[in-house]
């Protein structure tokens, strides 16, 4: 990766990526770091730091913060950080997510715990993270929010989506659905779009933990690449502000990882099935 | 038909007023013996009125709540065949509003829509398993479908609504709901997953998704004001209800069944391509 400060189309641009410090955040930062935007990185995981830093030894603007988005001081402080860092906010994506089996049969008290541990990032962080930016997207005249969610919101096209054991992960993500539609409509005049990425499996850690050990070679070659999603990404800004909004844009194993053509009200969020 | 839900129990949430009433009343008419709670303290009227055998006051986004409501009804029943997740309420809020009013109505709001409809859920589940099978029915809205489909999926064949002749209705609530949207749109990542991991123990899982309906919450926005046209009644709800749970333990599970204003209020016929189903493999 070679950044470029100067002449990538983000130049100039301050972006946020919650949960970055490795897989598909990870791989968001990198991109939006080499189109040229200065990028602030949170995670949990400390290790945010090394990310950031070796963005910037490949000659991007990065910056990382230990930040857990459940906390709204914590949120507060990602926010700050980025205004302090690029001047502003234009771009907001929330990719931080947890993942825990939650099997209909598990007791009362895992119950209670595992809505707190998946619902608080998941939907709360999104939620908090989306409001304390969006003062500052409306402030550049425009910008966009990316929510990462995934295939599990698009069922009609493929087989294999909410399956149990998933009740608060798939519950989480469909909630994100009504962020995603009614900040689209809420913002429009703003020039700001807000828009949801919808993937199959794809190569990063929270995949890579469901198995016990290493993942057999089979399936992981199926599997897509963060570096593709982030393309996906770089595709929906390169749009500009008359782009896109308020749309689920899926992404599937076997298929082409592409934006695909501007859907219609009616599919925009459901999808349609192929 | 004798009433079919003879020796059988039910709770209903949010059941003192409007739709949740209704349903209350749909159940114990065909026989079920209900069991009732609401944070309003009125709903002990559905016990003098003998449509319910229990009622509590209670709020569905509290466990401890929805431990009592359903520990005290499976101990005066034996069991419980039946569960309306029914309690919901409705604030506005959007993308402008500020972290305070957010972090408050996210309790409230994400609380009781969607937390409640977990923990009702969760603490009914083994029950539900225990008696050999039975019944989940999340009441969510028409928000999470679009126009003419009981789905996540438009009309696929057809340009315009077979019914109202408009153009497909996209899903969503609006600006104003993005809180509420969000809520409902999560009850189907309870309702899905559910509808297959109980599948196998006869437990049946299924949404209804209803437009605009007489009800308090609808009242409340409108005031001493006219309904909007075409309005549906309670009643109509209820009897949607009543004949989804009257397939019996091999009808549709898994299911957002829409009931769209200006459509007719009733199930969609058995293998309807506008059924909500995932592509198979």
């Amino acid at each position: 990766m070679s950044a470029n400060a100067n002449t990538g189309f983000l130049s100039g641009q301050s972006a946020i990526v919650t949960g970055a410090a490795r897989g598909l955040g990870e791989a968001f930062a990198r991109a939006l770091a080499a189109e040229g935007a200065t990028v602030t990185l949170c995670d949990v995981l400390p290790a945010v730091g090394d990310t950031a830093a070796d963005i910037r030894a490949n000659g991007g603007d990065a910056h990382a913060l230990v930040a857990d988005v459940s906390g709204r001081a914590a949120v507060e402080r990602v926010v700050a950080a980025a205004v302090e860092a690029g001047g502003g906010i234009d771009l907001l994506v929330n990719n931080a997510g947890r993942w825990t089996r939650s099997p209909v049969t598990d007791g009362w008290e895992k119950a209670l715990a595992d809505w707190d541990f998946i619902m608080d990032t998941n939907l709360k962080g999104a939620l908090m993270l989306g409001r304390a930016c969006v003062p500052h997207l409306i402030a550049r005249g425009g910008g966009n929010i990316v929510n990462i969610s995934t295939y599990y919101v698009l069922p009609a096209k493929s087989a294999g989506t909410n399956p149990p054991g998933t009740d608060l992960y798939a519950a989480s993500k469909w909630a994100l659905n009504g962020l995603t539609q009614a900040w689209s409509l809420a913002l429009a005049e703003h020039g700001v779009r807000v828009n949801a990425l919808c993937m199959g499996a794809t190569d990063a850690p929270m995949l890579r933990g469901l198995y016990e050990g290493e993942p057999p070679a089979g399936a992981v070659a199926s599997w897509m690449r963060p570096e593709q999603i982030a393309g996906q990404l770089l595709d929906l800004l390169r749009e500009g502000p008359d782009g896109r909004t308020g749309e689920n844009i899926g992404a599937w194993v076997g298929e082409p990882v592409e934006l695909g053509p501007r859907k219609p009200p009616h599919e925009a969020i459901s999808g349609a099935r192929e | 038909m004798p009433p079919f839900l003879n020796g059988k129990s039910a709770i209903v949430t949010g059941a003192a007023v409007g739709i949740g009433n209704a349903f209350a009343r749909a159940l114990a008419a065909e026989g079920a013996s209900v069991t009732v709670c609401d944070v309003r303290e009125d709903v002990h009227a559905l016990e003098t009125e003998g449509v319910a055998a229990l009622a509590f006051v209670a709020d569905v986004s509290v466990p401890a709540d929805v431990r009592r409501v359903v520990d005290g009804h499976a101990a005066r029943f034996g069991g419980l065949d039946v569960l309306v997740s029914n309690a919901g309420v409705w604030r506005a809020s959007t993308a402008t509003d500020d972290l305070d009013k957010t972090l408050d109505d996210y309790e409230a709001v994400v609380g009781v829509n969607l937390k409640g409809v977990f923990l009702f859920g969760r603490a009914a589940i083994p029950h539900l398993i225990a008696g050999g099978g039975g019944h989940i029915v999340n009441i969510s809205t028409d928000h999470a479908c679009n126009c003419g489909t009981p789905v996540l999926r438009p009309h696929e064949d057809a340009p315009h609504c077979p019914w109202t002749g408009g153009p497909p209705r996209p899903p969503g609530g609006g600006p104003a709901m993005d809180l509420y949207d969000a809520a409902k749109w999560g009850i189907n990542g309870l309702t899905i997953p559910w509808s297959k991991a109980l599948a196998e123990h006869g437990v049946r899982v299924n949404a209804i998704c209803m437009g605009a309906t007489d009800s308090h919450m609808l009242r409340g926005f409108h005031g001493d004001g006219p309904l909007p046209p075409h309005t549906m009644r309670a009643e109509d709800v209820a009897a949607l209800l009543i004949a989804l749970l009257a397939e019996g333990p091999h009808g549709r599970t898994g299911q957002n069944i829409n009931a769209a204003v200006g459509h007719p209020i009733e199930l969609p016929p058995p293998g309807s391509p506008y059924i909500y189903e995932e592509a198979s493999a």
